[in-house]
């Protein structure tokens, strides 16, 4: 019951802050689930297929949500945020909850694919407007500072990117 | 009762759950743009069943999918789901070497099952190799379509046996066997064959043979006779054009002119939907779920087991 209560208090009422680790936790594990579970029927993998797709999301996850944290969080900064990296974590993850409702927007791409984009769309457009209420919130941001962080943040992380890219390329190169 | 917000959150994760396994279990619904494999679910024209590597009865599968040997049980399994689905034809992708004769026969008789009904066309296409078991199995279709440099044939039965006893007598090794009769150690590899084993080995290889043999003329029958299928059905290996001079194929080509071969067999105008039968259905995979073992994972497991069943000189082993 606390963890539905959790669970709910997460989605939609955010304002009263960040939810206990374990309610986090859950959150995180459907989506993954979710995730997973559509990526394995588009490519028709078997039951090991699923679990291969959910420990791949795991990490590929894991990894996305500190590559946008560390982003997001350098962005707050330079815009007068005043979060810990910790709130930003948090935030960020917190923020990614409505992923969950792919299940049914792919569902929903069969019976109309119109109705499916349209679905998907908002869901994009729910984690998008949850990351950036969710910035403004724990870095006391006005929420147009807020929009701006997260779009410099976009640009940063894909700045950040090719930057991997290239340095190595110069490294080997010019030595 | 539960509470108005706990309730929201408890049917939110259900139907979003429920929903994404839906999408898993089912898969995307079929399209027609070209006819390239789709590995997703929906109805379709034509079931593609690869059957690649050595065929054997079990078969064996990696734990992400895909198998490193052709399981005769997962095909006969697919050919039935092809049959209950009402598709127009199967397609045999078939690149093996052959395998168990037992496999390959039960394959062949399962498709020449539904051939006979006259319902689904069988097209078979062969890639680097289709050969031995992997001919038995391509000869139950109605047409077979082979690349001109296929290796194929090798119509024939083979057992092969190890004399280790030189060997063992080097290294000072004994073996010492109690048996009931005086063939349940035929075959054993710690003492020379004796005539009688011969005899009965023989026998049967000439009895497999003989079942081969018929088996192809049956599944080629009106395309090939006994005199045309005597003198290349002596375990020769042909490559793909030389085997159609022997027509133990009917033409020359790749997957894409099965295909065509499919649309000209089934009178289909449209590109045909080409759905791959042979990754397992909703009910498969969750018996997979629960019954997967470590084995999957990690096969050198299963070597240690079955190396220490070896040891244990009463077990009822082959």
């Amino acid at each position: 019951m606390m963890l539905l209560d959790g669970l709910y208090n997460s989605w939609f009422r955010p304002g009263l802050g960040r939810p206990p680790m374990p309610v986090a936790i859950v959150s995180i594990l459907l989506v993954l689930i979710v995730l997973s579970f559509n990526a394995a029927g588009l490519t028709n993998s078997s039951a090991s297929g699923w679990l291969g797709w959910f420990f791949l999301f795991l990490l590929g996850g894991g990894v996305g949500w500190f590559w946008l944290s560390a982003a997001l969080h350098i962005m707050a900064r330079l815009l007068g945020g005043i979060g810990s990296v910790t709130d930003t974590l948090g935030a960020v993850a917190q923020s990614l909850w409505p992923l969950i409702l792919t299940g049914a927007a792919n569902s929903a791409l069969k019976v109309s694919p119109r109705l499916g984009l349209l679905f998907s769309l908002g869901i994009n457009l729910w984690v998008v407007v949850n990351l950036v209420r969710s910035m403004a919130q724990e870095h006391q941001l006005p929420w147009v500072r807020a929009l701006l962080c997260f779009g410099g943040a976009i640009i940063l992380a894909e700045l950040a990117l090719v930057g991997l890219i290239l340095w190595p390329l110069m490294i080997t190169l010019g030595m | 009762m539960l509470r108005q917000d706990r309730l929201i959150a408890l049917a939110l994760i259900v139907i979003c759950l429920m929903a994404a396994l839906g999408n898993w279990l089912g898969g995307v619904p079929a399209q027609r743009p070209d006819p390239v494999a789709r590995t997703s679910g929906g109805a379709a024209d034509v079931a593609l069943i690869p059957i690649a590597g050595v065929i054997t009865f079990a078969g064996e599968s990696s734990p992400l999918g895909g198998g490193t040997t052709a399981g005769a049980q997962g095909i006969m399994r697919a050919v039935r789901r092809a049959e209950r689905d009402g598709v127009k034809a199967i397609l045999l992708n078939i690149n093996s070497p052959g395998g168990s004769a037992a496999a390959s026969q039960a394959i062949f008789e399962e498709l020449m099952r539904v051939r006979q009904k006259g319902k689904v066309k069988i097209v078979a296409t062969m890639a680097d190799v289709a050969a031995s078991g992997g001919y038995y199995v391509a000869a139950a279709a109605d047409h077979i379509v082979a690349n001109p440099s296929t290796i194929t044939g090798s119509i024939g039965v083979i057992v092969q046996i190890q004399n280790l006893t030189d060997l063992l007598k080097k290294v000072g090794v004994q073996t010492v066997t109690i048996k009931s009769g005086k063939f349940k150690d035929i075959a054993s590899a710690y003492r020379p064959i004796t005539p009688g084993e011969t005899d009965l080995l023989k026998s049967f290889v000439n009895e497999s043979y003989q079942q081969f043999f018929e088996a192809i003329l049956r599944g080629r029958q009106g395309k090939i006779t006994r005199a045309e299928l005597e003198p290349v059905a002596d375990g020769r290996i042909l490559i793909g054009a030389a085997a159609l001079d022997a027509k133990l194929i009917d033409s020359l080509g790749n997957y894409y002119d099965a295909v065509e071969q499919i649309k000209a067999l089934t009178k289909l105008k449209t590109e045909p939907v080409i759905r791959n039968y042979l990754t397992p259905d909703w009910r498969e995979s969750f018996q997979q779920l629960f019954t997967f073992s470590l084995d999957q994972w990690f096969p050198e497991q299963r070597l240690h087991r079955l190396t220490y069943w070896n040891k244990i000189p009463l077990a009822l082993m082959e």
